[in-house]
């Protein structure tokens, strides 16, 4: 009935049903977005994204290092520009200040004409209209100050405040060039004033210092954007470096990236793949709570949700299994439970009709059992009457067995001649014999006889008067025989009544009586003979002294016939009462109540 | 005086390459000049040492234009000065100006005068001997006497500049150019007039305005101000660690704000009043 699975199927079962109700809880992470596209594209993403990423860092730094290149080259124009900007108002202001000198000496020269005054005037103007708007244009435009990410740049190669040092000399120069600017017209105006000489000491004493001044602070700033050349080749080594940096940190960026790739989608496929693989290991070591993580929507996940299906449909069968199991236990129980109730004698059996085995095996036992039932009514009925015959029989042994002992002793006591009172089947041999020992006692001489001697005297007796009389005595002696016959026979059965016996034994007694006379007849004329028997009867006495335990031998085996029988019957009886008590162990009664069986189909 | 090479990153840490040594281990960066700038330049050297031991920073006054001789003269590592170098006097290209902070300066005079301003027109006026009693200009009934700063002294070249237009003091000059010599002899003259960095400016002297502005940061930065000059650092030999790292000092912060709390105007606030 129990398999040896059957234990694990069933806790199995247990877990399974524990499971349904305790819904598992979901530790895992939110699911990953990718789960919901198939793994083929996702496939394709994880390859193309990596490369992705590498073709943006590596178009990047390419990019970048053209922007260097080019941020680097404009660089050097714009200052190469500057630079040729600052050293051409250098070249301005040095050609001011002769200028201004040669002005001054035309105005001393003695015939100064005031056209040449006003063209050399005009020509101081004009370099200083150049001048002032070419360092005007250098301050607003070329500054450091203006080019935030140059002056970054300078500062992280190690040369801070650049951009600061470079404002200030450039307001220096401009401070400069405006005080000789004013000195230069205030001269120019003495000139055309006509106060040459005071046009000359104004020269000497403000415009050459300031003209100087002006000069200096710009040399002091082209030196500086001369300076700036090498600076920036400390900044571009330093941005090349950066940009080193910056692509092996890419590089860095695009493995971890392409790693965390993988690592997603491998999350999506490996891991989940590894889950199912759990699922099974759990199912095949019994565990069928066990169900794979139904995530998403690709193929990993109908073959998640198809193995959770399967697992499913076999938790079923299990269950199916079990309940049909118990169904069979159940049965089993019953027929047990009814076997042992028919051990115990109670012929009520449920009637089991199923058509598993059980219930075949139950309606089959049910069927045997009726059948052996009904064999016991049966026995039961037979036993009555067969108690009974035991009785009879015992009965009947034991009035043989008395007569037979009344008998053997009456044969010791009773005289020969003495008539029967009532016949018996030893009767006739017993007369017989006494007979033969009353011929025998007339004689006295104990010869011996021969039996053909005595047979012809017994001849010759006969041929006279014994024949006749024997005749007559021979037909009775057969009617006693015949009666005694029918006694016997009536001894034997049991529905012949007494009055048979009575009515044979006045016809034998009167038999017995004719027999009587026939033999007082006979022995009248036997007497005279007898005498002469005598001796050869004394003889015969002798020889049937040697026989004359023969009737007493065949009492006591009669008696110990007799005796066996009752044995015999006594032990039938005493077996049948045992059958009896048995048989009454058997409800009969109530089966009596319920005597069909359904037979098996 | 230096015999090291260029080599190694300008200094911005804690220690320095001996390059500019005279005698054991120490290297010692030799400042002289303006009078103007000594105070800070002082200050700055000593803080300096205080950041990096093993440099030494002499500073020493002089005037302007001793400081520019011994810089090209290699007596000394930076020239303090408060004027240009010109270019005619000094035509060593490798002369490099390191603009530290802008001076203000102002005219002094005698708390005894008890005016507040003059007019350009009464500075050249009295400097140039044509006025010689404060009444003339609204004081009391005194003389004045004009303290004159030697030729060195750049003070004076920047007076004559951009208050004098150029024109020459008259009168008995002092015969060493130290602004507290110009100080004490303003203080202990009845009746005298001078000019001195601001930084030194103290009770016993009376600051005046130039046409009603006074020499304040905001006038200055307005333009309003006139007397007033670029404080400058020359060197000449560039590229010796311990004076670039020093003349990277005097730009920081920490040097700026310090100059600021002295009178000077810190670098800054001149560069945003140019901007604009």
């Amino acid at each position: 009935m129990r398999f040896p699975q059957q234990h694990t199927l069933d806790r199995a079962f247990h877990r399974h049903e524990a499971g349904k109700m305790t819904e598992k809880p979901s530790s895992r992470r939110t699911p990953n977005p990718l789960i919901h596209v198939p793994i083929a594209p996702r496939l394709v993403l994880g390859f193309l994204l990596p490369a992705l990423i590498a073709a943006l860092v590596a178009g990047i730094i390419g990019l970048q290092s053209a922007q260097l290149l080019s941020q680097e080259s404009s660089f050097y124009q714009q200052l190469f520009q500057s630079y040729a900007a600052l050293t051409t108002g250098n070249n301005f202001l040095e050609l001011m200040d002769v200028q201004v000198h040669a002005t001054l000496n035309d105005a001393l020269a003695p015939h100064a004409s005031q056209e040449q005054l006003t063209a050399d005037q005009k020509a101081v103007q004009g370099l200083a209209t150049r001048y002032d708007t070419l360092l005007r244009g250098y301050v607003q435009h070329d500054l450091l100050a203006h080019h935030p990410e140059q002056s970054a740049l300078f500062d992280q190669a190690g040369h801070p405040g650049l951009a600061g040092q470079q404002s200030l000399l450039a307001s220096s120069a401009l401070r400069t060039w405006e005080v000789y600017g004013q000195a230069q017209e205030l001269v120019l105006q003495d000139l055309l004033d006509g106060q040459v000489q005071a046009a000359q000491m104004l020269e000497r004493a403000q415009g050459e210092p300031t003209s100087a001044d002006a000069l200096s602070a710009l040399r002091q700033l082209i030196q500086f954007d001369g300076r700036l050349t090498s600076f920036v080749q400390d900044a571009t080594t330093l941005q090349e470096r950066n940009q080193l940096i910056l692509t092996l940190v890419a590089v860095v960026l695009v493995l971890v990236a392409i790693g965390v790739i993988g690592r997603l989608i491998y999350g999506t496929l490996v891991r989940r793949l590894r889950q199912l693989q759990r699922v099974a290991q759990a199912v095949q070591e019994g565990d069928l709570t066990s169900r794979a993580t139904v995530d998403g929507r690709d193929e990993i996940t109908e073959v998640a949700a198809s193995v959770n299906t399967m697992l499913d449909t076999i938790v079923g069968l299990l269950e199916e299994t079990s309940r049909q199991r118990d169904a069979l236990v159940q049965a089993a129980t019953r027929l047990f439970s009814d076997i042992r109730l028919a051990n115990g004698g109670e012929f009520e059996v449920s009637a089991a009709v199923n058509k598993d085995p059980i219930g075949m095996l139950g309606n089959a036992f049910q069927f045997t059992v009726g059948r052996f039932r009904r064999f016991v009514v049966r026995t039961q009925k037979t036993i009555e009457p067969l108690e009974v015959l035991a009785q009879q029989e015992l009965e009947l042994a034991t009035t043989f067995l008395a007569t037979t002992r009344t008998l053997a002793h009456a044969s010791h006591m009773t005289p020969p001649s003495t008539p029967f009172p009532s016949g018996a089947s030893g009767q006739t041999t017993g007369e017989v014999k006494r007979s033969l020992r009353q011929e025998g006692e007339g004689r006295t001489a104990p010869v011996l006889i021969s039996p053909e001697r005595l047979r012809a005297r017994v001849q010759l007796l006969s041929r006279q008067h014994v024949e006749h009389q024997g005749e007559t005595v021979l037909h009775l002696v057969e009617q006693i025989a015949q009666h005694a016959q029918q006694m016997v026979s009536a001894t034997r059965s049991r529905n012949i009544a007494g009055t048979h016996t009575a009515e044979a034994e006045g016809t034998l007694e009167m038999l017995l009586r004719q027999l009587s006379m026939e033999v007082q007849t006979s022995h009248q004329h036997l007497r005279q003979q007898l005498a002469e028997m005598e001796g050869m009867l004394t003889q015969l006495a002798i020889s049937s002294n040697m026989i004359a335990g023969q009737p007493q031998e065949l009492a006591r085996l009669t008696e110990g016939f007799a005796q066996e029988v009752t044995t015999r019957a006594q032990q039938l009886r005493v077996l049948t009462q045992e059958l009896r008590a048995n048989l009454s162990l058997f409800r009969l009664d109530e089966l009596e109540r319920r005597p069909s069986f359904s037979t098996p189909t | 005086m230096s015999c090291g090479t260029l080599g190694g990153s300008p200094g911005s840490t804690g220690t320095l390459p001996s390059q500019n040594t005279r005698g054991g281990n120490t290297a010692l960066v030799h400042i002289a000049g303006s009078t103007a700038l000594l105070p800070l330049a002082a200050k700055a050297a000593n803080l300096f040492h205080q950041h990096y031991p093993d440099v030494q920073v002499e500073a020493q006054g002089g005037g302007s234009v001793i400081g520019l001789r011994a810089v090209v003269n290699h007596q000394a590592d930076i020239g303090d000065s408060d004027i240009y170098a010109d270019p005619v006097l000094y035509p060593d290209p490798n002369l490099t100006d390191h603009i530290v902070c802008v001076g203000a300066f102002t005219l002094i005079v005698d708390p005894q005068v008890g005016i507040t301003s003059l007019t350009t027109q009464q500075i050249i006026a009295i400097f140039t001997g044509k006025i010689t009693n404060w009444k003339e200009v609204g004081g009391p009934d005194l003389h004045i006497k004009p303290v004159i700063r030697p030729n060195t002294s750049g003070t004076r070249i920047l007076f004559r500049k951009y208050v004098l237009g150029g024109l020459k003091e008259s009168g008995p000059t002092l015969t060493s150019d130290s602004s507290t010599a110009v100080l004490d002899a303003v203080a202990h003259t009845p009746g005298a007039i001078g000019y001195v960095t601001t930084t030194l400016v103290n009770p016993t002297v009376k600051a005046i305005g130039i046409d009603g502005v006074s020499a304040t940061e905001h006038n200055i930065q307005s333009g309003k101000y006139k007397f007033w000059g670029y404080e400058h650092m020359y060197t000449l030999d560039n590229g010796i660690d311990a004076t670039t790292a020093f003349l990277d000092f005097m730009q920081s912060a920490q040097i700026q704000q310090l100059a600021q709390k002295l009178g000077y105007i810190p670098v800054t606030a001149i560069q945003i009043a140019q901007q604009r």
